[in-house]
């Protein structure tokens, strides 16, 4: 893996994840894959900053919202990095999450039930039907940049306790 | 890591252990991350994440405003010129309204932007972006006639008793927009109603009512004919008068997704549906007039498209904003024909169903809950027979 590190990427850095790229843990480039992981995947570390990006046309960026143009052109291939691409807000989006969530389940509530620790509405919204991947993909497309995954960690963490 | 990297890497470092420069940390972020994309990276979670920020979505709103903006700044000059009866180039027109309306532009921005990044600075936050778009929608639902030191007083109101008492951009419940108006129309009702303030600096012997001023007076037929409501060759605020120029701007919000289609629908629909039910009872002028009057006059679309769509300040789920819409629709033209006091019901009814966003959004997710303790029980009884 030492080798790997700076042939692929160059002096950009590179991030191992243990597991796939939506749950995964990022490890060591000395470290070792994970008990219950199977794959490893890697990927190119960001960071770098990009000159009034928000006014950019993004033909090379992915989104799945609709507000780049890489989604109205038939784009297959993008490169993607670690970069956050923003900074942290409030949730406020709600059709984000929607678009993305199969289950009848109400994300965005239910991500608030937990950071409010209501159990009741926890429960009476589904948290025993979901686990914390199954929000991966919000967290993904949020555009309030929120860690949904560690929200329904810490929700179904405190059921536990009080289980 | 390019130049530019670097010296924003020194600024900011500065900026952060000085003791005097760091009681403008919060302004020299926000400058930075306006210039350069953040640089922070995924620690937990989802490794890869979506390029859109609340920054990309605000810019599009921006962009979505450009038209009625640009047109505003036209009409501006255009009635003032035919005010006197005379007719003036396409780029005088322009220049007149552009030199008009840049103070009153510059004001809200400085006035609001001093109030966010204050807060920002107290609670250690970044600065929202949320006031880029809000310090533009305030000019364009104000008169051309409007006192500079009313717009700063209103703007200051709204950020801070909207915005910022209850948590800042996304905690809010008004639209810090249409407060600022509210503030302006109950505090000083002078500067913002009568004939003389929609036209700038107007011939006196002019008559500068606006359309829904002729029909609060009951005078429908000296209203302006429907080609030229829709275009927007009317007096008015800047922003509100043609709805030709907040089409093209709706439609660019609903193809990138960044409003609600179901909102904008709704209000509409409603208005119409409340327009039309006025023409079959007709015992008074203002319930007479045709319904899609309602959409082209005073702010109906304006508020529809830029307003209602605040995705802060309407519900979450989809049939709360169907509700939300169609009630906005309604009220706005039943406060507009039953209320001879104020002409225009786009800004109340948009408030006062802003206020009732939580209601809805709590009947909306107590139906989800109802609907899953419902099946759960069903699917109990299928396991057990007995």
């Amino acid at each position: 893996m030492k080798a790997v590190d700076k042939s692929v990427f160059g002096t950009d850095g590179t991030r191992f994840i243990s597991g796939n790229i939506l749950n995964g843990h990022k490890i060591d480039n000395e470290c070792f894959i994970g008990y219950y992981d199977q794959q490893i995947t890697v990927i190119r570390e960001g960071g770098r900053r990009r000159v009034l990006g928000w006014m950019y046309p993004g033909l090379k960026l992915w989104s799945n919202s609709n507000t780049f143009l890489s989604k109205f052109i038939t784009r297959k291939s993008y490169d993607v990095d670690t970069t956050l691409h923003g900074g942290r807000r409030v949730m406020m989006f709600s059709d984000a999450y929607d678009k993305v969530f199969p289950m009848d389940i109400m994300p965005m509530e239910l991500l608030k039930a937990c950071v409010t620790k209501d159990i009741d509405k926890m429960e009476a919204l589904g948290i025993y039907e979901v686990t914390e991947e199954d929000f991966a993909l919000c967290e993904v497309v949020c555009p309030s940049k929120t860690e949904c995954q560690q929200i329904i960690h810490d929700g179904l963490t405190i059921i536990r306790e009080q289980a | 890591m390019s130049r530019i990297e670097k010296i924003s890497g020194k600024l900011t470092r500065k900026f952060k252990n000085n003791k005097v420069l760091s009681h403008f940390y919060a302004l020299f972020d926000a400058i930075d991350k306006f210039l350069l994309t953040p640089d922070s990276t995924t620690l937990r979670g989802s490794h890869i994440r979506d390029s859109v920020d609340v920054k990309r979505l605000m810019t599009t709103v921006m962009i979505a405003l450009t038209p009625s903006l640009l047109f505003g700044f036209w009409n501006t000059g255009h009635q003032h010129f035919l005010s006197y009866g005379t007719q003036a180039t396409f780029w005088k027109c322009f220049g007149f309204g552009f030199l008009k309306w840049l103070p009153v532009v510059l004001v809200t921005y400085i006035s609001g932007l001093t109030v966010e990044v204050f807060f920002a600075q107290i609670r250690k936050e970044e600065v929202a972006e949320g006031f880029f778009v809000t310090g533009m929608l305030i000019p364009m639902i104000l008169p051309p006639e409007i006192p500079l030191w009313t717009v700063a007083a209103a703007t200051i109101f709204a950020t801070l008793f909207a915005k910022e008492v209850f948590g800042g951009t996304g905690y809010n419940f008004l639209n810090p927009a249409l407060v600022a108006r509210a503030f302006i129309f109950f505090a000083f009702p002078s500067v913002i109603s009568g004939d003389s303030i929609w036209i700038a600096d107007k011939a006196d012997a002019f008559t500068g009512a606006t359309p829904l001023a002729n029909v609060a007076l009951g005078d429908i037929s000296s209203l302006p004919s429907v080609k030229d409501m829709f275009l927007g060759t009317i007096p008015g605020c800047l922003g509100e008068t043609s709805t030709l120029a907040i089409l093209i701007g709706a439609a660019l919000l609903i193809v990138t997704d960044v409003a609600s289609w179901r909102i904008i629908l709704s209000v509409v629909i409603g208005g119409l549906a409340a327009g039309f039910t006025f023409n079959l009872i007709g015992t008074s002028p203002a319930m007479s007039i045709p319904p899609y009057y309602h959409l082209f006059m005073g702010g109906f679309m304006f508020g529809a498209v830029f307003m209602a769509t605040d995705p802060v300040t309407s519900p979450h789920t989809n049939i709360g904003k169907i509700i939300y819409g169609l009630l906005i629709g309604i009220l706005t033209v039943v406060i507009r024909v039953c209320n001879k006091g104020y002409a225009e019901g786009m800004m109340l009814s948009i408030l006062l169903m802003n206020v009732f966003t939580p209601l809805i959004d709590y009947l909306s997710i107590q139906y989800n809950i109802n609907k899953r303790a419902g099946r759960q029980n069903s699917a109990k009884s299928n396991n057990n027979p007995r």
